[in-house]
């Protein structure tokens, strides 16, 4: 007799759904997983230390490198901990620029999450449909920043430069040019049979297990656990635009998927208000000659697309900060990806991963 | 030195017994084309027993495989009429030369088949092999624009030689097999892929004459199903032999689904087979004569078989939402990858001369074959005419509408029969192929579970009980 035994497979870190270089060590029965262990370091560029031996300005264009798919909400946390460090209070359009800046950009993360958890489904059409949404965004950003990808656009005090008029027309085309082909997203691939069935009841997190491993972001709020950072603990001027946070309930990965999309609506909510409340002014806060914090230490946080993105920083009162903690919400929301993933089947684990929606820059940092 | 050889990867299963579960594959593979050629022979043989004259004549006959030409020529079987395949190697012919030589018989008069044979299938070879370039570039440029991109642009006017440099480039690469793979079987399995993809073209119908169906064997359908199935033996094969784990995944989900999805899809292929009465590719059609409503699509049971058909057989040709034995983003690529070269290229030729048989012989079964119907005729215009004038709006707008009207006029007055047939079994099954294409645009991938509960909860019963309806259709109104 043919004895049976536990299959090992390595998905990754070469491997067309791990989204990046992680690598899943998977223990299979036939298709049925009984564990999956990520493996992680593959893209580390030790951006915590690196923190340690550049100047405050210096080290910002490596924010854009942590999470690629929303450097601007990097850029966002690491100068607010730096102002807040510094004690410095930035303009009021600067504020407003800000948020609908971060607001396209987690539009923008979301349409490839959207692509993405498509294509790990099996689904390939909503992807280049999303990147033809996305490109438009860029497109916005490129007009503002000069870049695409790594923008660098978010300076200590300040922003890079101001909006010109065009780029607010820009903006407004935008908002309407979206809800159509959001509506089109819709009918493709949310109400597609055999995406429910793939997604539906799939990888379930029940909220103790999310917040016993400090979930945080819409993988968090597709269990149901309503809390978002900008809700939780306001910055820039989110206190005064109105939006939902929509919250699922079941936990599975179709919940996780209708928490983002549900978020772009909110988000395009967002920066409509913004555009509306947009004030004249200066964008850039008066700073000192050189950035030198006092001694002192910051946790700020930040919603990014993908949850929490937090910066513990130090300052012994140089140009250099003592040390630069990152909180990346991927790398949390990651790891509770091994409960999750136990117990289904193989193509679940796809879907299952690709619902954390994990940007491998920021999990290895 | 002795050069460290790499340690076997253990398997899940611990293949100790690799001796026998080769030999077992082997007896696979001889018992597939057993099965797929001994029914053809009691079949054919029933028939052709009446006009042997003597036993040694019929076993000549069966070895031969094809009836030989002397029986030809006396227009027994009517192969010659039509010319196609006796094997140029005929062993019943080789022979009767053989003695004839030595003078102890009369020589077969053979030339004019042969060279009849030889044109044939070098027509049916080059019609697979064109057909299916044409096809992936088609895909190629629908998946496009359905995904709001261009497709191939680059190679030729609008890309149109791109598949063909693609051809070019798999031949031209470095053919490897992986060090721990079994070459024997790694080898073996894309011609195992390959052959029945194009072995099953012998029977379909290309038009309404005897000149535009290689050979209409009266077990035609028999003999598509039986061929088809033949693939799963070498997809198993080329999971098994690359030494991938990822491989041997989609060999093992191929060979649960093709199995499966063999079920229903032979069941509902019964349908027509009742209603007309018989296997024969041909009859099929014949029996479909009366116009539109005659239709298999619709006669007894209204859409429910071609429907069935249509869905196992996108499973058995591994066609989007049953993708799963070469899933990119579960297993990579599933069986085949560990293939590259030509070696890849057959599997790919193979996929797609799969695909478009399928849809063949789903429009000769269900949708009247070459039978065009004034009212069908109008309707199929109309698409065309529409899908080109509403939808090419790169070209001029005077142009895209002048040919609108003339794929209309070409409907309207192209005839079903003669050379027209070609063009109405053409047309329907490329719609079909068409639908394919859009059906992979469109869908995300099952799961494993979900598919094969789709088939056996889902499918074989409702092909049974359409089975079972026609069945009772036919038994009431037949005289």
């Amino acid at each position: 007799m043919p004895k049976t035994e536990a299959l090992q497979i390595n998905m990754g870190p070469q491997h067309p759904s791990t989204h990046g270089v992680l690598r899943v060590i998977l223990q299979v029965d036939g298709e049925w997983i009984t564990s999956a262990e990520p493996d992680l370091g593959y893209l580390h560029r030790s951006f915590e230390k690196l923190g340690e031996m550049r100047t405050y300005i210096n080290y910002l264009p490596l924010t854009d490198r942590w999470d690629y798919l929303s450097a601007m909400n990097n850029n966002l946390v690491y100068v607010m901990a730096i102002e807040k460090l510094l004690g410095i209070e930035t303009p009021e359009r600067c504020q407003w620029l800000r948020m609908i800046l971060s607001e396209l950009q987690r539009i923008a993360s979301h349409l490839v999450f959207v692509g993405t958890f498509g294509l790990d489904v099996g689904a390939n059409t909503p992807f280049l449909y999303c990147f033809r949404d996305r490109e438009k965004i860029l497109d916005l950003f490129e007009e503002f920043c000069g870049a695409r990808l790594t923008y660098t656009c978010m300076r200590i005090g300040g922003l890079c430069g101001d909006a010109p008029d065009s780029w607010i027309e820009g903006v407004e085309n935008f908002l309407n040019y979206l809800p159509p082909m959001l509506d089109e997203l819709n009918a493709l691939l949310t109400g597609n049979e055999i995406f429910i069935q793939r997604t539906k009841n799939v990888g379930v997190m029940s909220p103790e297990l999310a917040i016993s491993y400090g979930a945080s972001g819409p993988f968090l709020r597709g269990s149901g656990v309503k809390f978002d950072i900008r809700k939780a603990q306001p910055y820039l001027k989110y206190p005064e635009v109105d939006f939902d946070i929509p919250v699922a309930e079941n936990g599975d990965c179709y919940d996780r998927y209708i928490c983002r999309f549900n978020e772009m609506w909110e988000s395009l909510k967002i920066v409509r208000q913004c555009l509306d409340k947009l004030p004249d002014g200066d964008v850039q806060a008066k700073l000192p000659k050189t950035i030198k914090p006092p001694p002192g230490e910051t946790y700020t946080c930040i919603e990014s697309p993908r949850g929490e993105l937090g910066v513990y920083m130090i300052s012994d009162g140089t140009e250099i900060p003592y040390r630069l903690k990152i909180r990346g919400p991927g790398f949390v929301n990651l790891s509770v990806f091994p409960e999750l993933a136990r117990g289904w089947k193989l193509a679940d684990v796809v879907a299952i991963l690709g619902s954390v929606d994990i940007v491998m820059g920021e999990v290895d940092r | 030195m002795t050069t460290a050889t790499r340690p076997r990867v253990p398997r899940g299963i611990e293949y100790n017994l690799g001796f026998f579960v080769r030999l077992g594959l082997l007896l696979g593979v001889l018992g597939g084309i057993g099965a797929a050629t001994l029914p053809a022979i009691p079949i054919l043989g029933y028939g052709l027993l009446a006009h042997h004259d003597s036993i040694t004549s019929y076993v000549a006959w069966l070895f031969g495989w094809c009836q030989h030409s002397e029986l030809v020529s006396e227009g027994i079987y009517g192969c010659g009429q039509y010319g196609l395949p006796v094997p140029l190697f005929e062993p019943a012919v080789v022979m009767q030369r053989v003695l004839g030589l030595v003078g102890l018989g009369r020589p077969p008069k053979v030339t004019v088949d042969y060279v009849v044979a030889i044109i044939a299938s070098l027509i049916l070879l080059h019609f697979v092999v064109i057909s299916v370039t044409l096809i992936i570039y088609i895909l190629r440029k629908v998946i496009g624009y359905m995904q709001a991109r261009l497709g191939p642009m680059r190679v030729g006017p609008k890309g149109i030689l791109q598949t063909l440099i693609d051809a070019v480039k798999l031949l031209a690469k470095e053919d490897t097999i992986p060090g721990t793979a079994d070459k024997v079987m790694f080898t073996l399995a894309p011609v195992v892929v390959f052959i029945p993809a194009l072995l099953v073209y012998v029977v379909v119908p290309f038009g309404d004459s005897k000149g535009f169906i290689a050979r209409d064997l009266n077990i035609g359908i028999l003999y598509v199903v039986a061929m088809s199935s033949i693939t799963v033996i070498g997809i198993i094969l080329a999971g098994w032999a690359s030494d991938n784990k990822y491989a041997l995944f989609g060999a093992m989900r191929a060979a649960a689904q093709l199995v499966s999805y063999e079920v229903p899809g032979v069941l509902v292929v019964l349908g027509p087979v009742i209603m007309a009465g018989s296997l024969g590719m041909r009859d099929i059609i014949l029996a479909q004569k009366g116009g539109v409503t005659e239709w298999f699509i619709w006669s007894p049971v209204p859409l429910v078989g071609f429907l069935v058909y249509l869905i196992s057989s996108l499973a058995e040709t591994n066609i989007t939402p049953f993708d799963l034995p070469e899933a990119e983003s579960e297993l990579v690529s599933g069986y085949n990858v560990e293939y590259s070269g030509m070696k890849f290229g057959l599997f790919f030729l193979a996929e797609f001369a799969n695909s478009f048989t399928v849809c063949f012989v789903a429009a000769a079964l269900f949708l009247g074959g070459w039978y065009a119907p004034p009212v069908f005729k109008l309707a199929a215009g109309l698409t065309l005419a529409l899908s080109v004038g509403l939808c090419w709006i790169e070209l001029p707008f005077l142009l895209r509408w002048a040919l609108a009207a003339s794929a209309l006029a070409v409907c309207l007055g192209m005839p079903d029969h003669g050379w027209g047939s070609l063009y109405w079994m053409m047309l329907k099954a490329s719609g079909l192929q068409f639908l394919t294409m859009w059906i992979r645009a469109t869908y995300p991938r099952v799961r494993v579970d979900q598919l094969m509960e789709f088939a056996w909860k889902g499918l074989i019963p409702i092909s049974l009980v359409y089975l079972a309806a026609v069945g009772l259709w036919a038994a009431i109104n037949q005289k």
